[in-house]
Order: structure tokens, then sequence, then C-alpha cells
């Protein structure tokens, strides 16, 4: 099969930028692609689909918009009354439980996946960068782990997710992929300030 | 390099350390850092420091602050250069260079000095009335070289190297000011838990605390420094000006980053805009003291007196050595205290004809000669004031006379009043109004969730200013749902109250005498203002505040009017015989001070103007020596030259490769938007104009969307993949517009409709693959599909495979020609041209952009954006048979009226040039020889046609295609072009379309 490539390739380099004495280092970097479905039903029967889902997968929906629930190797955002999406590692065993689900009726599904690039931002100064483009307030007190918050920023359409577990502050950006290295640019040149590194996808 | 002999020996807030070397107008100075230009200016007894806008007259250092009306400068040079710079407002540092505006060859000796000569001819309004004459273009000939004359400095010329950013910011309680009461408030709210920010303009925290002397005073603010220092919640942001107060709690600031070096360090913006989302907002902005009015009242070393006591005690600078100052108030006295103590030569000539006695003590054992119920009629003096002229003043009658007595001086400060700072408050719509007790503007209801603490809320002593920061942190917090801290000043160090009433008696201009004219008078000193100029608008009829405004530009430009608007205001209510709270107050705009356009630009420079999309082909076609255009957000290749190559060559080679072979083109941009539910069907037959309960899986079918007023809004094509699952693709420009305009039908007008609809344009690669061996070429890389004409006909959609990457395919043309389109998961789209480019070696495959596809297009008749152009109905671009009579759809009746179905309507029609020129897109047509009025109709599309070998073009004419044969004019005034032009069927390529069915 044809290698999957990644939109950020011809500019996501690993190393160092920015000012490099700094003690607050924040890191960038490209997830690798995750199995990403979004799920869309009516209000009268939605319920039962997310009760469906919650017991296919054995993880519990999200019922506002603003959290996330994360466990292990899947997430579910809550990004409509009627809507989720379901983002799995590729290495995740719900996959095969994800694929053999006959919907029926009740719901619709749409492969998103290929649609989305992910970039995560951590570092204790990350709130900084992302504060720079983004007009909503992502302060912990406000936006505690496991929040997720769908905006704008540079008017690309984004979803935040505020990752809990993590042993750093950390966020991750679901962006759509032709503007990937639009956004990328400007992350990096504004990150600068605080300086920091390039992870390998991963 | 000159001393700097006005510089005294001992002063808090400058660094003598640290001298600094600066430059103006090229000549070399000193200074220390913690001083502004100003200061070191003045340390160097540099008077003189530019010319008036209009009039270009002397002028001095009038302030200390951001109500500068005077001392504006250029600062730096290059791409570095910024025009209209307060000097009052510069933090000095090593190498800075200004220069001075608005004169020539220099600032002693401006030629252009000769225009104060000519003032007469300059009134109020003069461009309205004189320059007129003697022919009706007289004036475009003067106003070259009155706009030379005048103006505020130059726009730099060259690309700024510096960056600028935004940031977005968002607390509890936004505390703009940081003078005592702002200090306080930021402690009291900071003690309850809110999240603070203090934004401060001075690049120190402390406002009038720092012009004044006293241990207890640096030990307070230490003291309270240090608190607000220590508390996370608490940001301190110094170099910062909250310029604006916008809808729901927003506020704009600027932050002057790295303003304070000659060049940013590295990573670090020049500035930052910030756009503060706050609960609750504190305007703790304090006073600026107004000047008199008198005659001559500009010349260099007229001085406002809170000016000189900063000077003096911030900076260790002596304003002057003989100094008069001239006043209504009692805050006067505290200035000339300092300065006698200081070793100046001080009198004062107070309007007033008794002062407390008190004060009068303090003042004789000082040494300062008292002139009280007196007034200065004139200042003297050519490049700096020399001398005074001052008279008896009769407060009663409101007369000056008697003898005049000349008395000399270097200085001459004067304060009229205090006025405190609303603007940001006004801003908001709310009007000051104006309180006889103060003789000033003083807040009247004001914004919820705004509060005002120290001078702002005519809080004029030090204890009332504190008590005042206390409460309004009080009522702030508690409106935030916190409970306030229990705060007390004192917990920051006791601080002395210097219990001074101001007691202003009013005067807004010094009268002229009763046998003559004082020269001229000036109110607004930066636009040069005067009292003739207010009077003469009264009695033209401008007697309104916005109108006295706009007709003489009173209050207008960087410094807003700061020191000049109440003064204004009071002199044209004299002319009205009105109170002031009668004739009304201006509205103060944003920004409270100027800001560069590089800080609201931010990074939104180049490609990040806005935003750039990319296809996931993009690597692919830089590679490809692809030369890219801007389609709406998207960088699309717009041709792929061969050596030698230019847009029109290879776009021809690339389009005629197209009909004669194959050619393979991006189509990514395209909106594709993912369409699943029960009732689609009947979604689509309501959006489309044509019927889609017919369309079977595995087929797809060209549709057409109006808006609701009937007019055209986009088309594509839609598939159905399976009974509930839909695939629609839109124009590439047409794509967000569409997905809205589906998302608010779904969700406002049918939600009874079981449809969900997703965009997936970037889920989806797309490319088209166009020409007769196009079937050859994808039948070697596809499998799973049988490409024969009976399983996959025209209009077909069928799924395959490339390598094992899913791929949905479309047999659709835009081209006329036998063509796929190919949609592949975006992140293997690379892969995937990839291996369709090694195949298509064998077939000599053309890679084409998008000035191909249009040669392409155009030939075949086909429309595109130039024809949905929002003015078009569905029979304007020849497709009303496509809208079905049997149901309705958006647009249906608004398509019916009367407008839209008019028979001269301009129609679409194909054009040929008759006599072989290129035709030009947005041409008048014209009837031949009729060459007035709008025509009838225009061109939208033109080509040179490979396949015909002529220009042709698509247009809209009157008529339509009942003139098909004739000879029409096509008329381009920009280029003063004519050709004539036949008009003929739109399809000019293969009308049958044999080509596209093979």
């Amino acid at each position: 099969m044809f290698e999957r490539t990644s939109h950020l390739e011809s500019v996501c380099q690993a190393g160092t930028y920015g000012i490099s004495e700094s003690s607050e280092l924040i890191t960038i970097k490209e997830c690798r692609p995750r199995m990403l479905l979004q799920i869309s039903g009516w209000q009268h029967s939605f319920q039962s689909v997310c009760e469906t889902l919650q017991s296919l997968l054995g993880i519990k929906i999200p019922i506002d918009l603003a959290m996330a629930n994360s466990e292990k190797n899947i997430s579910v955002f809550r990004v409509a009354p009627e809507r989720l999406w379901l983002v799995l590692d590729q290495e995740s065993e719900l996959i095969e439980k994800i694929n053999g689900w006959r919907a029926g009726k009740a719901c619709v599904l749409t492969d998103i996946a290929h649609s989305r690039t992910i970039i995560r931002v951590a570092g204790e100064r990350a709130k900084d960068v992302i504060c720079r483009a983004l007009p909503v307030n992502i302060d912990a007190s406000v936006f505690p782990p496991g929040s997720i918050v769908q905006s704008f920023m540079l008017h690309i359409p984004v979803l935040i997710h505020h990752l809990s577990n993590e042993n750093k502050t950390a966020y991750e950006i679901y962006l759509t992929n032709d503007y990937a290295i639009s956004f990328w640019e400007w992350l990096v040149e504004t990150a600068e300030q605080f300086g920091g590194g390039i992870d390998n996808i991963t | 390099m000159i001393n700097q002999q006005y510089r005294l020996d001992d002063s808090n807030c400058i660094d003598r350390s640290s001298p600094v070397t600066f430059y103006f107008d090229g000549k070399k100075l000193t200074g220390f850092r913690g001083d502004t230009l100003a200061s070191a200016l003045l340390a160097n007894g540099v008077r003189l420091v530019g010319r008036s806008f209009k009039y270009h007259r002397r002028r001095g250092i009038y302030s200390a602050g951001l109500e500068e009306p005077n001392a504006f400068v250029t600062l730096r040079a290059g791409g570095r250069h910024e025009p209209n710079v307060p000097a009052t407002n510069i933090e000095l540092y090593d190498g800075l260079t200004a220069i001075s505006q608005n004169c020539w060859p220099s600032l002693s000796f401006d030629l252009l000095g000769i225009i104060g000569l000519f003032s007469k001819f300059l009134p109020a309004g003069f461009y309205y009335k004189t320059f007129m004459g003697p022919t009706r273009k007289s004036w475009m000939l003067y106003e070259h070289f009155i706009r030379k004359a005048a103006g505020m400095g130059s726009a730099p010329d060259r690309e700024d190297p510096d960056k600028y950013e935004k940031v977005f910011a968002f607390c509890d309680v936004l505390i703009v000011g940081a003078g005592p009461a702002g200090i306080m408030a930021a402690l009291a709210a900071g003690r309850s838990g809110a999240q603070v920010i203090l934004a401060e303009d001075d690049f120190e925290l402390g406002g009038s605390l720092l012009s004044q002397t006293g241990d207890h005073i640096s030990h307070w603010l230490s003291q309270a420094v240090t608190e607000l220092e220590s508390k996370s919640n608490i940001r301190i942001m110094k170099r910062t000006t909250v310029f604006g107060a916008y809808d729901s709690m927003t506020f704009g600031m600027v932050e002057r980053v790295e303003e304070h070096q000659a060049k940013p360090a590295q990573y670090q913006p020049r500035q930052r805009y910030i756009e503060v989302n706050t609960k609750t907002a504190i305007i703790a902005t304090g006073m600026i003291e107004r000047p008199l009015v008198f005659g001559n009242n500009d010349l260099p070393g007229v001085m406002l007196a809170s000016a000189a006591r900063t000077y003096l005690n911030r900076y260790g600078v002596l304003p002057g050595k003989q100094v008069i100052a001239f006043a209504n108030n009692n805050s006067i006295y505290g200035v000339a205290l300092d300065l006698a103590k200081a070793g100046a030569d001080v009198s004062v000539v107070d309007v007033r004809a008794s002062i407390p006695d008190n004060i009068r003590l303090a003042v004789v054992n000082a040494g300062i000669t008292l002139h009280l119920g007196k007034v200065v009629r004139t200042a003297n003096g050519k490049n700096s004031v020399k001398s005074v002229d001052v008279v008896m003043f009769d407060d009663e009658a409101s007369v000056s006379s008697g003898p005049v007595t000349r008395m000399l001086c270097d200085t001459l400060l004067l304060s009229g009043g205090w006025t405190p700072t609303l603007h940001l408050v006004s801003q908001r719509g709310y009007k000051p109004y104006y309180d006889e007790k103060y003789a000033t503007l003083v807040a009247g209801k004001i914004p919820a969730g705004f509060y005002l603490a120290g001078g702002a809320s005519m809080a004029y002593n030090l204890s009332h200013c504190l008590q005042t920061g206390i409460e309004s942190a009080r009522q702030a917090v508690t409106a935030c749902g916190l409970s306030p801290a229990s705060s007390d000043h004192k917990q920051a160090g006791v601080l002395v109250d210097d219990d001074i009433e101001l007691d202003v008696k009013a005067l807004w201009e010094v009268p002229n005498p009763a046998n003559g004219k004082l020269k001229m008078k000036f109110i607004d000193l930066q636009n040069d203002v005067t009292v003739d100029d207010v009077n003469l608008a009264y009695r033209e009829g401008y007697d309104s505040v916005e109108l006295l405004k706009r007709y003489t530009t009173l209050g207008m430009s960087p410094d807003q009017g700061k020191t000049s608007n109440l003064n204004g205001l009071a002199i044209l209510a004299n002319n009205h015989n009105k109170p002031i709270n009668e004739v009304g107050t201006t509205v103060f705009r944003p920004p409270y001070r100027s800001i560069p356009i590089g800080v609201l630009a931010g990074q939104a420079t180049g490609l990040h103007f806005r935003p750039t999309r990319r296809s996931p082909f993009h690597v692919l076609h830089e590679k490809n020596r692809a030369v890219f255009t801007q389609t709406g957000l998207w960088l699309r290749p717009w041709y792929f030259p061969m050596p030698g190559e230019d847009c029109a060559s290879a776009s021809l080679r690339e389009a005629e490769s197209v009909r004669d072979n194959v050619g393979l083109v991006d189509i990514s941009s395209l909106g594709k938007i993912d369409v699943q539910g029960p009732d689609v069907a009947e979604f689509l037959n309501r959006v489309y104009v044509n019927n889609w309960g017919s369309l079977q899986p595995g087929k797809g079918r060209y549709g057409v969307m109006l808006r609701m007023d009937g007019i055209v809004m986009d088309d594509g094509t839609t598939s159905r993949l399976t009974d509930d699952h839909y695939f629609m693709t839109t124009t590439t420009a047409g794509a967000g517009k569409v997905m809205s305009h589906l998302e608010y039908l779904l969700q406002v007008a049918w939600p009874e409709l079981k449809v969900h609809v997703t965009s997936v344009t970037s889920q989806w690669a797309a490319m088209a693959i166009a020409g007769p061996n196009s079937r050859a070429l994808l039948s070697k890389v596809v499998s799973d599909v049988d490409f024969n004409n009976d399983s996959f006909p025209f209009m077909g959609v069928v799924h395959g495979r490339i390598d094992e990457v899913p791929v949905r395919l479309m047999r659709v043309s835009f081209s006329g020609e036998l063509a796929y389109e190919v949609y592949i998961p975006a992140g293997y789209g690379e892969s995937v041209w990839r291996n369709i480019q090694d195949a298509g070696k064998d077939f000599d495959l053309t890679l084409y952009g998008t000035e191909a596809l249009g040669i392409l297009r155009i030939e075949k008749g086909h429309i595109a954006g130039p024809e949905i152009d929002g003015r078009t109905s569905l029979t304007d671009v020849g497709l009303g048979r496509m809208a079905s009579n049997k149901k309705s759809f958006i647009g249906s009746a608004l398509r019916q009226r009367e407008g839209l179905v008019s028979s001269d309507r301009p129609t679409l029609v194909g054009l040929e040039s008759i006599d072989g020129v290129k035709l030009r897109a947005g041409a008048i047509l014209c009837e031949q020889g009729k060459h007035s009025g709008h025509g009838i109709g225009f061109i939208s599309s033109v080509t040179y046609s490979p396949a015909l070998k002529k220009h042709i073009a698509l247009g809209f004419v009157s008529g339509g295609m009942q003139k098909n044969g004739q000879k029409i004019d096509a008329i381009f005034p920009l280029k003063n072009e004519l050709s004539s032009v036949r008009v003929t069927s739109p399809h000019f390529y293969d009308p049958e379309g044999s080509r596209l069915h093979v």
C-alpha cells in the first residue's frame, strides 16, 4: 500500500527553535494519523446511539460540548448536540469494533481521518503561544485538562483539546490539513520567543 | 555634544550610572536611562522641537505625557521609521535617532514658515473657500503644494523589518492606569483573588507619584509595587496603552514590547496588540491639565505646569531658570514651590484675586512673587518665550485692562484647571457633562462593568485617590462574584495627604483688549486651531460641537484634543451665549493614542495576511515547477512552464495536450460535501433547481443552486453513492457559502429533514484526468473498475483502488473531453499523483493548471465564477430549461419576478473576435457605433482558443442568442480599446458533446 504522507512533511523538521536558553521550552510536534470518525444522529434517537456506542467501546460518551472523554487510545468529543467525533490511535483494538459496527439508519458515519492534521503543543508556556491566535480563554481555571473548544485561530477552524493525564501542560490542535503549513509556519514563528523543540511525528 | 546644562543633581527615576547617547536632527546629545526623549532634550537646553501642522510656527515641549500636542518627531530611519511619535512618550535608549517634522530645509530655518504670514488666507475651512480659482480645476493644482506644506511627518517607504503580534487576554478586572488609584485598586482586587491586569502606558508604575518628592511617597510606591509583583494573579503591563473600549467588555491595548530599544531583541515583537476580554474595568486614567489661551500661547518655553513638575522631580531637569507660572487654580503652587526650591526664579500670575492664606504664606516664604487678579495677555519671543505681558483682570466683567507690565522669563507654565481622562468611557457612547464646581467635564452615567477611580473620578488629593481605588476594586470584585478583601491603603505604608482643594476659576481665553486684538490665541496646538477659527466657524453656521470639530479639525489627529477639547467647547458655548452643557460635548473615539498600523496587522502579512490553503499535491506541484496563483485562500498551480515559456504559451500547450492526448489537473480545492440521511433526495430537490428524485446509486448529476432571491448561487455535481449517501461538489469559491447555506436550511428552515451535511473538502485530494487517452491511462492504474461505456458511462460514479488505496471515480468533464475525476483520501494523494504521473509517461501526460482549465471550459461554453457573479439568473446563464416546473426549490418563486424575466436582460452568448485582437474581460458590449449609455452587455471571460485559433469570449448580451451572427462592438475604456466581435453560440467546441461520450 502507498505510504500516507503528512501535509507538514516539507516544513516539519525535528530540532530546536527560537531562544535556546529558555527554561520554559515549548515542544511542538505533529501527531501521527489517527482514526477520526464523525457520528451524526437526530434528536429523538441520538441518546440510544450514544448508549450503543458506550457499551460497544466501553467509554462514557460526554454529554456537553466543553469536555472530552479520553481513555487509553480513544477520545470522544461531542462537537455538536447530535454529533460526536471518535478519535482512535491506529493501534487501538477498538478500531475493529468500530469497523464492524452497523449503525443502521439511527445515525450516519463520516470518515474524516484524512481531513485533519493534529498538532500537539506542550510546555508550561504552551497556553501563551495558543492565546496569540485563539479568542477563547484556555487558562486552566476555566479550561481544565479534558476540556475541548471549537473556535478559530488565524481564521482557521480548530478544535483544541487540553490533554489530561500528561506530566506537563499539553494541547492538541485539530485543523483541516489544507491550512496545516500556513498554521505551522505561524506556530513555530510565534513560539520562537519562548524557545523550544520540534519533535518527530509520533 | 552639548552638556546637560539643565540637569539637576538629584532625581528619583533616572539612572545616572547609565548615560545614553542619542541624536536629534543629527546632533549628538546625551541623557540617562530612565529619561524620555523630551526630558533629555530639555536637559540639553533644546527648546525648539518641531514646527506646527499648518502655519509652521515654532513649537517646543508642552507636556510630559501622551497629551503632548507639539513635540511630535519621526523616530528611527529606514524601515523602522515611525512618524508622529510624541517626544514625551519616547523612552530614551542608546543610539536613538529622532528628527523634527514639518520643516524644510531645517527646523531653525524653515522656509515654509512663510505660510504663517498668510494665515489670514488659511482660516478654518479655507480649502472650501479659498484656492478655488481662477478655474474650476485650480484646487487640484494648489492641493499638491498645500498637502506638501502641511502634514504630520511622512509614512515610511520601506518594509518594516520588525515583527508585531496579536494576543488575546482575559481577566476579571482590567485596571487602566497605574497611578496611585490604579495601584491601590490593583492591590485591593488582587488581594481578593481576582485575575487582574494592570495596564500602564508609562515605563514606570506610579503615575503622578513619580512627579512628587518625599520619602514617604517613594516608600509607599516601592512597597505597593513589591506587593503587586508578588501576586501571581496580578499581571502588570508597563508600556501598555489601553486605546479602545468596545462591545462586551472588550478592550484594545498596545504593548510597546521592544520600543525602548533601537532594534528588538531576537524573536521579540516590537509591539504587541492585545485584545482583552474582562468582566470589569477600573478606569484610573487620571487627569490632564488644561492650558490657558492667550496671545502667542504656543511659543517654545510655554509648558503645562504639571509637566514642569514631572521634568523637575522625576527626571531632574530644570525646565527654566526664570519661570512665570500663569494659573487659575491652586495646583500651580505646589509646582512653584518645587521649582523655587530647585533654584528657579519663580513668579505666579493668578487670575484669582485671592488665594488661601496657607498657600500665600508658603509661597511668599519661598521667595515667589505673586501677581493676583492678573492675566498673561501675550507671550513674547521668537525661538522661545522671552517675556510676557501681564495686565489686571476683572473677573466679574471678564475684562483685562490697565497698564501692561512686561515680565522677563525663559519659561511660562500654565495651569487652566484639570480634565479627567474619560476617553474610554466616552468611546462607549457615555458623554461627560460640564460641572460648574470643578470647571471641568466629569463623568455622568458610565457603562455597566466600568468603575472610576482617582483623577478620572475627580479625586484630586492622594487620600481621596486611594479611597476611590479601594472602593472601585470592591465594586469590581463583587461584580465578578468574589468577596472583597479588607483593604486599606496603609497596608502598603502610610502616604501623607497633600490635601489641596483646586478651587478653579474658569477662564477659557484671555479676552482681547478693548482697543485691539491679541496675537494668535491657540486652542488646539496640534491642529493650529485658534480662537478666531472657532468664532469664524460659529459665524459661518458650524455651530454644533460635531460640526465645529470637523470644520476646524479641533480635537482631531494624534493628540485627540486632550488639551484642547474643553477650551474649544467653552469658547463655542460663549459664542452661543449658552451654558456648555446646552451646547454639548463631542464623543471621543478610539484609539486614545496613535497606533502603528503594523501592530494592528500583527503577523497577518504576506502569505499570512489570510491563512493559505494548499492542496495535498502542493509539494509535488512545487517539484514540477508550477507557477501558483491565489484563488481565494487557495494556492493553485496556474501553469507548469517548460523552459522559455510564459503563462500564455505554457497554458496553450497544456490545453492542446488535453485536447489531443491527456492531461492531469489538481481540483482538490473544489468544495466537497458529504450528504447523508434518509431525506437527502428531498433535500436536494429543495436546494437544486433540477429534479433529484430519479437519481440512482452510482450516478451523478449536474445541479445549480439559487439564492432565495432567484440569483444563481453556485453549481456543481452531486453523486449518489448509496441509497442514503451522496457526495456533492461545489465551486472553489462557493464551497464555504454553500456549506453555510445548507447548514442554515437544515437547522432553521427544515429541521424535520433527516439529513446531515459535512464538509469533506480536506478529506479528499482530487484530480481530473482529461483527454482522449484518459480512459487508457486510468485503466492502467485503477483496479476493480470496468472503464467501458456501459459499466462506467458519462456521469457515472464508481469505487476502485489504486495500489491498495480506495478511490472514488466520477466520469464528468469540465474540458469537454473524455474525462474523469479521481477522489483520493488526502493522505494518499501524493502517492497516487506520483503513480498516475509515472503511468502517464507512456501517454505523454501533461500537467495543466488553472489557466489551461479556463481555456478549455471557455471553448466548451461552461460557466464559472465570472458568469456566476451574484447578478445572473438561471436564464441569464442559459440554463433556464434545467429548472423543474414540478417542484418548489430555493429561489423558485423570486426567479420569476419581473426584473429577472425581463426579455431585455443580457443572457449568455459566445463572442468571437472579428479583427483578431485580444478581448478583455469586463469590456462593455455595444451595438455597432452606438457607444453611449451602459451598452447592451459585457464580456465575462476571455481566452485565445487553441482549438479555434482565434480570440473568443463568453459574455452577456441583451437579446442573447437572438443576436447570433451579429457584429457588435466591445469597448474597454480603461485601455481606450475598441474591437469588433461576432455573437455566436457559447458552445464553441464540440457542441454535440461527442468527445466526452466516447
